[in-house]
């Protein structure tokens, strides 16, 4: 077939990868700032920083842009951002909840509400869908991290609320056990949180 | 115990599923790449099940 040569093909998917990558180090280095701002800039003195931090060493983010993201946040040009959930459903009856960090609210809400309606979906009131989930920490292990029986015997012994379940589709499988979250009032849409993702 | 945890955060569990069949999983998908490419978005949750099987066909 005409202009479907392999090489196009391969600098096609190269292009979307590369796309998919520097979206998720803009959202993790969003999440950085986020958390760099709300306590102090000091991954050891800051819990929701360090697991920002982890989660983007994790991804195997630069450790410039993840300095670079933490800097930003003790300047004063930094935007603003503030912590929004949406309530959805989805085709089938899929209850969805989506987090969003964004220093435009307008924005995010009409990008949000038509990347839904558009693929079958809908947005719901605030509540009509977080009622049906629990608020849970959870926490992941490589799966070499030990066997089923191992993570779940650690997971009994810290006091998790459930097991390890095994993560499949993603490259590496994981092993994640969960604990009950501190109890939390209630929040309306747009309250700011102090909960990271 | 186990080492150092990849991850920890605070997560939303659904407390039931739902098994999605092969149409919707699809357009779902797309409707979770559609948020996901939006800088903005930062994790979508859901309570939504999809088979081996069903997996195995949309690739």
């Amino acid at each position: 077939m005409a202009g479907h040569s392999k090489f196009k093909n391969i600098m096609h998917r190269k292009g979307a990868q590369d796309k998919k990558r520097s979206g998720m180090f803009s959202k993790l280095s969003r999440e950085i700032t986020v958390a760099a701002k709300m306590g102090l800039p000091d991954p050891d003195m800051n819990p929701r920083l360090r697991a920002a931090v982890n989660a983007a060493k994790a991804q195997s983010m630069p450790k410039d842009n993840i300095q670079r993201s933490i800097d930003k946040a003790s300047r004063g040009d930094a935007e603003n951002y503030e912590e929004i959930r949406y309530e959805g459903f989805g085709p089938g009856g899929v209850s969805l909840i989506i987090e969003a960090l964004t220093d435009n609210r307008n924005r995010t809400a009409t990008n949000v509400r038509t990347a839904v309606s558009k693929n079958g979906g809908n947005l719901g009131a605030s509540g009509s869908v977080s009622h049906a989930f629990d608020r849970m920490g959870l926490i992941n292990y490589p799966a070499g991290a030990g066997d089923a029986d191992k993570v779940f015997e650690a997971a009994l012994e810290a006091g998790a609320r459930s097991g390890p379940r095994t993560k499949r589709s993603t490259k590496s499988p994981r092993r994640s056990s969960r604990c009950s979250a501190r109890p939390r009032a209630p929040s309306s849409p747009g309250a700011r949180r102090p909960w990271s993702r | 115990m186990l080492g150092e945890a990849e991850s920890a955060k605070l997560a939303w569990r659904p407390q039931t599923m739902v098994e999605v069949n092969e149409g919707d999983a699809a357009t779902l998908f797309k409707l979770i790449d559609a948020l996901d490419d939006d800088d903005d978005v930062q994790t979508v949750w859901g309570n939504y099940e999809v088979s081996d099987e069903v997996m195995e066909k949309l690739g």
